[in-house]
Parts: C-alpha cells; sequence; structure tokens
C-alpha cells in the first residue's frame, strides 16, 4: 500500500484503543478512591466505630444502644463523648434497635421506624 | 452516606460489558483484516479505498453519539423524565462523539492529500464538520464550568440540542452545495441507490456495526466513570461535614 492506509488505521486504532484505556482506568481508580471516601467517611462520622473498652461514656442522645467493643474500626477523637442529637453515633448503620429507639425517642411509643416505614 | 447508583454496583452490568467489549474487538479486527488484506482495490481509487472502511463508519457514529446526546437531553429538559442519569449519558455520548468527529477529520484528510492533492480545503463538508467538532467541544467545556448541578445540566442540555442543528446540516451539505467531497454512496438520498458491492459493502457495513459497538462501550464506560465522579463529590462532601461535626463534639 501507499503509507496514507496505514497511517490512517494506526491513528483511528490508536486513538480508540488509547481512549478506552484511559477510561478504564480512570473508572478504576474512581472506583478505588470511592470506596477509600467511603471509609473515611464512614471513620469521620463514627458510623461503626466501637466504644472504647473501659470507656463506658454514655451513649450520645439519639445513638441507641451502644457498639459492642472490638468491633469495627477505633473510635476517632472525641467519640464517647455526648454529641449533638444525630451526631458521631456509636451504633454500626442499619442497627434495628438503634433505628426504633430514635423513632420511639422522636415520635413517641409505639411508631414506626422512619427508616422501616413503607 | 451515599448509596452507590445501581450501574456502579451491578456485576452483571460489568460483565455485559465485558461480552460487548470482546465483541467490538473482534469486530474491529475482523474489519482490519477484510479492509487491509481482502478486498479488492477500487478501481480508481485504488488502494486507498481501504481507509473508506473506518472513515464512514467514524462519521456515523459521531451523528449517532450526538444524536443519543440530544435525545438524552430533551428527556433531561422534560420536566417528567428529568433524571441526572439523562445529563451523564448526554455529557458521556458527547465526549465520545467528538473522539469519533476528531477522527472523522483525521482520516478524512489523510484520505484527501493523495486524492485532492491537499490535506485541507474549506469544502462545505469539512467545514461543517469542523464547525460540529468545535461546537461539541464547547458544550464539554460548558460541562465543566461550575455551577449547582441542575443548572449545570440545563444550561449543558440546552447547548447540546442548539449544537445538534449542525448534524443534518453536515450530512445533507454535499446535497444543498457544490462539494468536492462525493455524495453518499451507502444509500445516496438523491437517487436512493447504493454504490458499493460484494466484499466491499459487507466490510463497510461490518466497520458500522463494530464502530457502533465501540461507542457503546466507550460511552457506557464514559457513563459510568461520571457517576463514580459524582458519588465521589458527594462522599467528599460527606467526609467534610463528619469531619466538622467530630470537631464540633470534640470542642
Amino acid at each position: 500500500m501507499n503509507g496514507y492506509v496505514e497511517a490512517g488505521y494506526v491513528v483511528v486504532l490508536g486513538t480508540l484503543g488509547t481512549y478506552g484505556v484511559t477510561l478504564v482506568a480512570r473508572e478504576r481508580s474512581a472506583r478505588r478512591r470511592v470506596g477509600a471516601g467511603s471509609n473515611k467517611a464512614r471513620n469521620a462520622a463514627g458510623v461503626g466505630a466501637p466504644a472504647p473498652v473501659g470507656v463506658g461514656a454514655p451513649a450520645p442522645a439519639g445513638a441507641g444502644t451502644p457498639a459492642p467493643a472490638g468491633a469495627g474500626t477505633p473510635a476517632p477523637a472525641g467519640a464517647g463523648t455526648p454529641a449533638p442529637a444525630g451526631a458521631g453515633t456509636l451504633v454500626p448503620q442499619g442497627d434495628a434497635s438503634a433505628r426504633e429507639h430514635r423513632a420511639v425517642e422522636e415520635e413517641g411509643p409505639g411508631s414506626t421506624p422512619r427508616a422501616m416505614s413503607p | 452516606m451515599s448509596t452507590p447508583p445501581p450501574a456502579v454496583q451491578s456485576g452483571r452490568v460489568a460483565v455485559a460489558l465485558r461480552v460487548l467489549g470482546v465483541t467490538a474487538l473482534v469486530g474491529v479486527a475482523t474489519t482490519v483484516w477484510l479492509g487491509l488484506f481482502v478486498t479488492p482495490p477500487d478501481e480508481f481509487m485504488g488502494n486507498l479505498v481501504r481507509l473508506l472502511y473506518v472513515h464512514p463508519p467514524m462519521a456515523w457514529v459521531a451523528f449517532l453519539a450526538y444524536g443519543v446526546a440530544s435525545l438524552a437531553s430533551l428527556l433531561y429538559l422534560w420536566p417528567r423524565t428529568r433524571a441526572e442519569r439523562f445529563d451523564r449519558l448526554a455529557g458521556a455520548s458527547a465526549e465520545v462523539g467528538v473522539v469519533f468527529t476528531g477522527l472523522t477529520l483525521v482520516s478524512g484528510s489523510i484520505w484527501g492529500r493523495p486524492t485532492w492533492g491537499a490535506w485541507w480545503v474549506w469544502d462545505p463538508l469539512l467545514t461543517t464538520t469542523a464547525l460540529l467538532f468545535v461546537l461539541y467541544l464547547g458544550y464539554l467545556a460548558l460541562r465543566r464550568v461550575p455551577g449547582e448541578l441542575h443548572v449545570r445540566a440545563r444550561r449543558s442540555a440546552i447547548a447540546a440540542l442548539i449544537a445538534f442543528i449542525d448534524v443534518p446540516i453536515v450530512y445533507l451539505s454535499v446535497e444543498w452545495w457544490r462539494s468536492l467531497h462525493q455524495a453518499p454512496t451507502v444509500l445516496n438520498p438523491t437517487t436512493h441507490k447504493t454504490y458499493v458491492h460484494g466484499s466491499m459493502a459487507w466490510t463497510l457495513l461490518l466497520g458500522f456495526v463494530s464502530f457502533t459497538l465501540v461507542y457503546i462501550w466507550l460511552t457506557a464506560h464514559r457513563y459510568r466513570l461520571a457517576e463514580l465522579q459524582d458519588l465521589e463529590d458527594t462522599e467528599g462532601l460527606d467526609v467534610a461535614l463528619a469531619e466538622r461535626r467530630a470537631e464540633a463534639v470534640a470542642g
């Protein structure tokens, strides 16, 4: 052939290949960052963090029952002290008893927990 | 904590994308093999005809990408169907469309140099295609202008619809104005005849199908990337809020 044809194919396939590989790499890197970000947010919020062994501090208002010692990651600084309602909980997210407790606190006995209501 | 959107979570989507990617790759490889080694040279263009197994599919995919972007933009603007996913789809499709438009221009230029004796001529088709490229580059730039999510999405959607006006102009420019570029050969809109036959026609058809699959694969990945970036932004906000709360508690 004459060089132009080969050049055309190289440019087209090379560009598409490079773009595709770059997209996949960026997607993987974003996925890793999102995963890391989730853990960071979890730790910062104290969600899923255990009560430090021996601290025995009262659960913050609206937080429900304290999490079992040794579960999850260490609590951030400030955990275990009284917190504003709903903030810095010591209860794993999705804990049914905590949801129920919060709903009862907020809406009175016999109310349906918000997260479970249809 | 925000929940990952379904497309990010689903393993089935990932498997489907992988299958699509492999199919597209096989299709492109077969097109290249047929185009370079199996099909005969053209009576007038000689071996240069081999470039046409990739050039028209590039242009078709660019049109398709802009069509999808416009449809998604329209769905975003329509209050009943307004959803972030349409904005993401429009952005993803337009970006892939810009890549294909660039490749249309470059592959056409490489074909034009030995055929017309010039890398570039200010022909109506070439000029309107270059305009299309610039219009959608502008659209992508507009998407990066900071602003509230829905404000940015709305102005981008309007811009995508305005830019799409150029697509039929590009396609019909060879009919409307005196052009150096040849009229459509696969299906001529005036004569309703096809001017490509035999192995050349099949190779070209395979090229159209394969590069369309490549477009779908690229757009799906670009969409997923946009979804993850949005999620990352939301999580960044969550982290900042949680840290502030922790500071307030500590203080």
